[in-house]
């Protein structure tokens, strides 16, 4: 994989980076006891997501007989995540209210 | 409204009953209560269902006749249903040579199904119905003297309208004091209608089965209506225990026909008729003239048809059965209608059945359901072969005199009228067993409404007189003009009397069809051997229970209604009943005169309806008895059809005046004679009844006692039966004797097992299956963690394993 | 083609073809912005929004009645979404679903203020609209969208009683723990739009029958991959094995009314998003061989899920003692028993086998329509008991039922009954109906991995008597553990505490309006009206599965 670096910028370059973005935020959503910093994983997921689709439907890289189909689903896709956050911050803050914290494991009462 | 609503009508008509029960049933829940104006609520409910009902069953009436199908109709006419003509069930007649006429219109009929139960590739059960004119009239007879009965009942029970009701007839030393009973009596009878009319519409015969069954169930409940009475609970109990015994027989034939046909189903249903698979009874008949003659006819259509060389008319009626197979079906449903229609020997029930209120009887003992025997009879009629007709005959010719006899001595006017039922029943069997199909159901329709008119002007006189017994009573008839005169119109079509040849009541006519074709048995194709004093038999038995009922009903009229009382006290108070219950009395006595008459200036009456319903099938013949016990021969064998023992003629349309002209003289003149026997006896005192019966005190005993047929029956069933208790019971006790012994070793063998297989392994095994399944479901518990980052480490890890397992496999 | 004419006959096919087909979605779409609306006016919003929100519901389920019998395929906004017979029952199954539910929500209230009201409303119509649009995708795209549209609101729904501290953790896992599950999913899509380059899905079908047989290791692994990521955002939502979690959590602390919501549409919406992604694999007119390999992976990938969720769900729920988590624990199993009828469905494309598809697909719908009637029954009696009582405790709340409530006790003794399968009730066509495809598929194909899920689905039907029959006694057997007060009101009733003897504390209080115990009653009966009338759904059924071939 390393010697990528030093080749011009192809799809696979994307497609690295996008893979390298969501292992990240896979990570980050697993190990943050911060909601906030959950949330900041599961953007970074989105987004990884977000750059495969331009990559792929990019017409610079393959001929792609998708059309534009591969950027206009990562402009949904924008929107659904600005409103999955927005909605996961309103939850937080419910959360915040009751519990004082933001921290999930404190959260346990549910169980069994 | 066209032939496609016909079983909707119908269907509706039917469940208004039910849907009657259900309300007063759980009338109480909702505040419905026995007393005051509360309590006559029952009455107006279920009245107004079985009136909506008739009004429906009108309609539906006049809907087959307005649109009366043609073949131009049938074939062209946009109706979801096919309306099948009973011709195409079976052949046309085959009358070569003969003189009688056929009538050419065919009867048409409608079936179909409501609802399937269970279906496999072989066998098909479900809900049927089966509409044809014979249906519809049906239908509105029982409606319209259901829904008088019920008017009739409103008014005759209003004394359990009370929360006291008195009771002292169940023991002469106290008085009983109960909560009325009014709803649960409209109760009762609302089921009963939803039954009846259910056997009515049935389309196959395990649905008349259930239906019949219902309908002896309700049958119970009113005669055992008054539950203190010891009385009435035996009789509930006995008419119930006598219809099992005539059940039991018609479940063997049930099981029998279905062998032999393959289905139960009267017809083909609309829906299927391309189906030879689903071929009902009657259409398995096509392509034969008879079972019996045993000659098949060419098929009329071209030999490359589909439908000659369909599989339905090759295998079924199975040709591996014997045609012997067809008698034991015929007479295995016979046997329920003996049961149910009160013949010989399962008569008994009947007379007893007087011990329900009169309504009860006026409406279950005399119209309806003692008439599903002879309804059942008539629809399956065309599978009956001659050698069950036979029999079907003789037994009513027994049953017909025998209850005439029982009836000339009886003293409660209930009974009278209830030996009456029994000996008319016994005409209408006999009209079936000697071919008279449409003088049957005539006489069906006709002697139910002179017989309900009977019996409600039977209850009134009792409430008149104060007594049930016609030797106490006496003179009511200036008391109680109304209910007098419409006794005396129902008891005038009770015997026939009419005008000969130029008018009568309804009695004269249905009569005269049956006296007709009883006439006729021996005449056109003689019988041979030792049955040839059969018809003459019949004809003799006939004839002599018209002058016998002639006798009997003015006997019962002339003692109640003329002459001076005898017991003056109960008679003084004597008067006419309210209104309600001589309206439908006024009611049935217009349709008892009416019936017989067709409508001025066309031919349109109940004759022509039925007439489109009757069966057209050829004569059954019935052969030597060597072929009893021989197969279906074809026609490529070369046996042919043997010298007939026995025929049984088809019943024309209109029979040659050579035989319309002596029978109506000696029928008329028979009742005549009768009735003036009575009258002499009773009125003018010419001859004096007491000498009459001192001269022949052995008959007079035979019949007052019913000839001894309870002591018979309980001599010859009972007691055996006890003595075979007794019996075992002695045998039992030297069989305790080594169980006993044999148990102690058991038993000491089984705690041993208990202790040391059962306990240990047994339930120690399902003790440690059950415990693992609870044990693992507690620890399954411990997965949930409760905490959201174990959540998603789970997820994580689920997806990697599966992950690297793949990895694997794919390199 | 220039522009303007393309855009003109856009509109043109928008106008005439597209929209007419869509008219339950705009439906909904006009019933929350109305509901919205009407928050503006002062008289107007005086109207329960719950209301209106099953006036909405009917429009809707009487409009998708329209194409149940004859809807052809046709492919509507641009190949976004497809509509025939299998997305209008699914449609009308949600209505209904939805209708009962904003009927719950009017009888039982579980908010106090009219605005809260309409937030509710306008959630679930949403969440609603999600699900129509589940069932009807086409395309990637449409996937994630739909699966989001249906998610998010449920989210938020869930936090529905804000005066409980467990209802905020509820929805936060849910939400974070969707989430997860969503942002995997779209990886997957993206890696799928990029191994065929294409989004449409009939498209990607013929893409991938055409590129399969010459495919490298590689791109097979990423395949694989992708499709994995695919099926772990769908398992998610259908609540399989190890993507469970959520469930119980989300069940206990959210209203019973969103229970059902969850229960139904979303696991529903799900299996049919399933169907929808096997069934353009199942073109029969070219070689099925070609596809045989990616069928076979993903039966033992369905299989796994599927025993592992029954068993799981059944044997989880024997030690719970909240009755809305046994609830939960129960749902899981019916979900992974419904991932079964799949696996017939890739064997039934296999062999192509249009009849076996066909009886899969259909025991699948009738299994969730029959579903709806039990679960609607147990969560409406939940709803009024448990959270009254802010306590699911099973004792607390079941115990005696049959002598203070009969009617409601018998009815919920036959749905309980049926939900475990015994004839004559309706579980047991549902239930008869899933092993007879089985084995149609074992006598179809003589894998003998049918066998082993008919065996499966035998064990876990005896395993969950165990704790069904558990409930059954405490309702009829067990006297009851607290002192017994019924009350009419139609607001919930804050609970007291005391002590009284031997009895434990808590004073009982129930909600039973007479339109909930209709509704108890009806569903109740349900279970043996279906059951004897269940021919006429299930032709319904066949007819919506035969339009999916």
């Amino acid at each position: 994989m390393f010697d990528l670096l030093s080749q011009p910028v192809t799809l696979t370059h994307y497609l690295c980076i996008s893979a390298f973005l969501f292992t990240v935020g896979l990570l980050c959503m697993i190990t943050k006891r911060n909601a906030i910093g959950v949330l900041i994983g599961i953007e970074l997921v989105l987004n990884s997501a977000n750059l495969n689709f331009i990559a792929f439907g990019s017409p610079y890289f393959q001929q792609s007989t998708s059309g534009i189909d591969g950027q206009l689903i990562a402009l949904f896709v924008i929107v659904l995540a600005a409103s999955e956050a927005a909605v996961a911050l309103a939850i937080t803050f419910h959360f915040y209210q009751k519990y004082q914290t933001i921290d999930v494991d404190q959260g346990q009462d549910l169980k069994g | 409204m066209n032939f496609d609503s016909l079983p909707h009508l119908l269907t509706l008509a039917t469940l208004l009953p039910l849907g009657s029960y259900l309300v007063l049933l759980f009338g109480p829940k909702f505040g419905l209560h026995e007393k005051g104006r509360q309590g006559k609520f029952s009455a107006t409910v279920a009245t107004m269902a079985i009136f909506l009902s008739f009004a429906l069953s009108l309609l539906a009436l006049g809907i087959w006749v307005w649109e009366t199908p043609n073949s131009e109709n049938a074939a062209s006419s946009e109706t979801a249903l096919v309306i099948q003509t009973v011709s195409d069930s079976y052949q046309q007649p085959f009358h070569a040579g003969n003189s009688k006429e056929v009538d050419s219109q065919p009867g048409y009929f409608l079936s179909g199904r409501y609802y399937t139960l269970f279906q496999t590739k072989h066998l098909w059960l479900g809900l049927e119905y089966y509409i044809d004119t014979l249906t519809l009239c049906m239908f509105c007879m029982i409606t319209l003297i259901a829904g008088c009965i019920h008017l009739y009942a409103s008014s005759y029970m209003e004394d359990e309208l009370t929360d006291n009701y008195v009771d002292d007839s169940i023991s002469p030393f106290y008085r009983l004091t109960r909560p009325g009973r009014y709803r649960r009596f409209f109760q009762y009878l609302s089921l009963f209608c939803f039954s009846m009319l259910g056997l009515i519409l049935s389309g196959n015969l395990l649905q008349s089965f259930i239906f019949w069954e219902l309908v002896g169930l309700c049958s119970y409940f009113l005669i055992g209506f008054y539950i203190e009475r010891k009385k009435a609970n035996q009789a509930a109990s006995k008419a119930f225990l006598v219809n099992r015994v005539g059940d039991f027989g018609m479940l063997v034939g049930l099981a029998v026909l279905f062998a032999y046909f393959g289905t139960l189903s009267f017809a083909t249903p609309s829906e299927q008729l391309s189906n030879p698979q689903t071929a009902g009874i009657f259409n398995q008949l096509k392509g034969r003239i008879n079972p019996s003659t045993l000659v098949e006819e060419p098929p009329t259509q071209l030999p490359n048809d589909a439908e000659a060389a369909s599989p339905a008319l090759i295998s079924y009626p199975s040709p591996s059965l014997p045609y012997w197979v067809l008698i034991v079906g015929g007479l295995g449903l016979f046997c329920g209608c003996i049961g149910k229609s009160a013949q010989f020997p399962l008569h008994i029930w009947l007379a007893d059945a007087m011990e329900g209120p009169t309504p009860v009887s006026a409406l279950v003992h005399s119209a309806t359901m003692v008439a599903a025997g002879v309804y059942l009879l008539g629809r399956v009629f065309p599978i009956l072969p001659s050698e069950a007709l036979l029999i079907i005959a003789l037994v009513g010719a027994v049953t017909l005199l025998l209850s005439a006899t029982m009836a000339l001595v009886a003293t409660d006017i209930k009974r009278i009228l209830a030996f009456s039922t029994i000996s008319q029943l016994g005409y209408m069997i006999v009209a079936i067993g000697s071919g008279a199909w449409l003088g049957a159901m005539f006489h069906l329709i006709t002697h139910a409404f002179f017989k309900s008119l009977l019996f409600m002007g039977a209850g009134a006189t009792i409430h008149a007189a104060g007594t049930n017994h016609i030797t106490e009573m006496g003179g009511l008839r200036k008391k109680c003009p109304y209910t007098a005169y419409s006794m005396l119109i129902g008891c005038l079509a009770l015997c026939g009397v009419g005008i000969p040849f130029l008018i009568g009541f309804s009695g004269y006519y249905s009569k005269d069809k049956i006296l007709e074709q009883v006439y006729t048995l021996g005449i056109a194709s003689p019988w041979t051997g030792l049955l040839s004093w059969i018809p003459g038999l019949l004809w003799a038995a006939a004839l002599g229970g018209t002058v016998l009922t002639g006798f009997y009903t003015f006997r019962m009229w002339l003692l109640a209604f003329t002459g001076q009382p005898k017991d003056h006290k109960t008679c003084a108070k004597a008067h006419d009943p309210s209104p309600m219950m001589y309206g439908p009395m006024f009611i049935c006595a217009f349709f008892a005169i009416t019936l017989g008459w067709s409508l001025p200036f066309s031919s349109f009456g109940l004759t022509s309806l039925l007439k489109e319903a009757a069966p057209v099938n050829a004569a059954h013949t019935a052969l030597s008895s060597s072929t009893l016990t021989g197969e279906v021969v074809l026609r490529s064998s070369p046996e042919v059809a043997k010298e007939p023992l026995f025929t049984i003629e088809s019943e024309p349309h209109h029979h040659l005046p050579s035989v319309t002209q002596p029978v109506i003289l000696l029928a008329t003149g028979g009742s005549l004679l009768g009735i003036l026997l009575a009258f002499g006896c009773y009125y003018t005192y010419h001859l004096k009844p007491s000498e009459i019966t001192q001269s022949i005190p052995f008959l007079y005993a035979l019949f007052k006692e019913q000839y001894y047929l309870e002591s018979i029956f309980r001599i010859l069933f009972v007691t055996p039966i006890l003595i075979l208790g007794t019996f075992a019971k002695f045998v039992d006790r030297f069989i305790d004797f080594f169980l006993e012994k044999i148990i102690s070793i058991y038993r000491a063998f089984a705690n041993w097992w208990e202790l040391f297989i059962d306990r240990l392994f047994v339930d120690g095994l399902l003790g440690l299956l059950a415990k693992g399944f609870l044990e693992t479901g507690y620890s399954l518990r411990y997965f949930q963690t409760g905490s959201l980052r174990t959540y998603l480490l789970f997820l994580l890890g689920t997806v990697t394993t599966v992950l690297l397992i793949l990895q694997i496999l794919l390199t | 083609m220039n522009l303007f004419t393309t855009i003109l006959r856009f509109l043109q096919t928008t106008k005439e073809i597209d929209l007419p087909l869509f008219y339950p979605e705009v439906c909904l779409v006009v019933g929350l912005v109305g509901i919205l609306f009407f928050q503006l006016f002062r008289y107007v919003k005086e109207i329960s929004p719950f209301l209106l929100m099953a006036g909405v519901f009917f429009i809707a389920g009487l409009f998708s009645c329209f194409g149940l019998e004859t809807q052809h395929r046709t492919e509507i906004f641009s190949g976004l979404l497809v509509v025939d017979s299998f997305t209008c029952f699914f449609r009308f199954l949600f209505s209904l679903t939805g209708f009962f539910l904003s009927l719950l929500l009017y009888l039982n209230n579980p908010v106090s203020s009219k605005s809260a009201e309409a937030d509710i409303a306008v959630l679930l119509l949403g969440a609603t609209l999600g699900t129509f649009l589940m069932v009807s995708t086409n395309h990637l795209l449409m996937i994630f969208l739909s699966i989001e549209m249906a998610s998010i609101p449920s989210y938020l729904l869930v936090s529905l009683r804000r005066s409980q501290k467990r209802t905020s953790e509820g929805s936060l896992k849910y939400a974070v723990y969707g989430a997860v599950a969503s942002g995997i999913l779209l990886y997957g899509l993206s890696l799928l739009f990029g191994l065929f380059k294409t989004a449409h899905l009939p498209t990607m079908a013929n893409e991938i029958i055409r590129l399969f047989p010459a495919m490298e290791q590689a791109e097979i692994m990423l395949f694989s991959i992708a499709g994995l990521m695919v099926i772990v955002g769908l398992a998610f939502k259908v609540s399989a094995f190890p993507f469970h979690f959520w469930c119980p959590d989300v069940f206990e602390s959210a209203s019973s009314e969103v229970n059902l919501f969850l229960s139904i549409s979303s696991k529903g919406a799900a299996l049919a998003l399933f169907i929808r992604l096997i069934a353009p694999f199942g073109i029969f007119e070219t070689s099925p061989e070609i596809l045989n390999q990616i069928r076979y992976f993903l039966s033992v990938v369905l299989a796994v899920l599927g025993v592992l969720t029954v068993t799981f769900g059944n044997l989880a729920a024997y030690g719970q003692t909240s009755l809305k988590r046994l609830m939960a624990y129960s749902t899981i199993a019916h979900a992974g028993l419904l991932l079964l009828p799949l696996i017939v469905l890739l064997t039934a494309l296999d062999i192509s086998s249009k009849e076996l598809a066909v009886g899969a697909v259909s025991s699948l719908l009738i299994y969730l329509g029959i579903y709806l009637f039990l679960n609607l029954g147990m969560f409406a009696f939940t709803a009024a008991v448990c959270d009254n009582n802010e306590s699911a405790n099973i004792h607390d709340n079941l115990s005696g039922l049959i002598y203070r409530q009969p009617t409601i006790a018998i009815s919920i003794v036959l749905i309980l009954f049926g939900l475990i399968g015994i004839p004559p009730l309706s579980g047991f066509v549902a239930k008869f109906a899933i092993f007879a495809a089985l084995t149609s598929g074992y006598l179809a194909s003589g894998n003998i991995l049918f066998l082993f899920l008919l065996l499966v689905g035998g064990i876990n039907t005896v395993i969950s008597l165990g704790y069904y029959l558990y409930l059954i006694k405490i309702i009829v057997w067990t006297p009851s553990t607290t002192r017994p007060t019924v009350t009419h009101t139609l607001t919930p009733a804050t609970p007291q505490t005391e002590t009284i003897g031997t009895y434990s504390t808590q004073q009982y209080h129930s909600n039973f309006s007479r339109g909930l115990t209709a509704l108890v009653t009806l569903c109740g009966s349900s279970t043996l009206i279906l059951f004897l009338f269940w021919d006429t759904i299930y032709t319904v059924c066949l007819r919506a599965a035969h339009s999916l071939f």
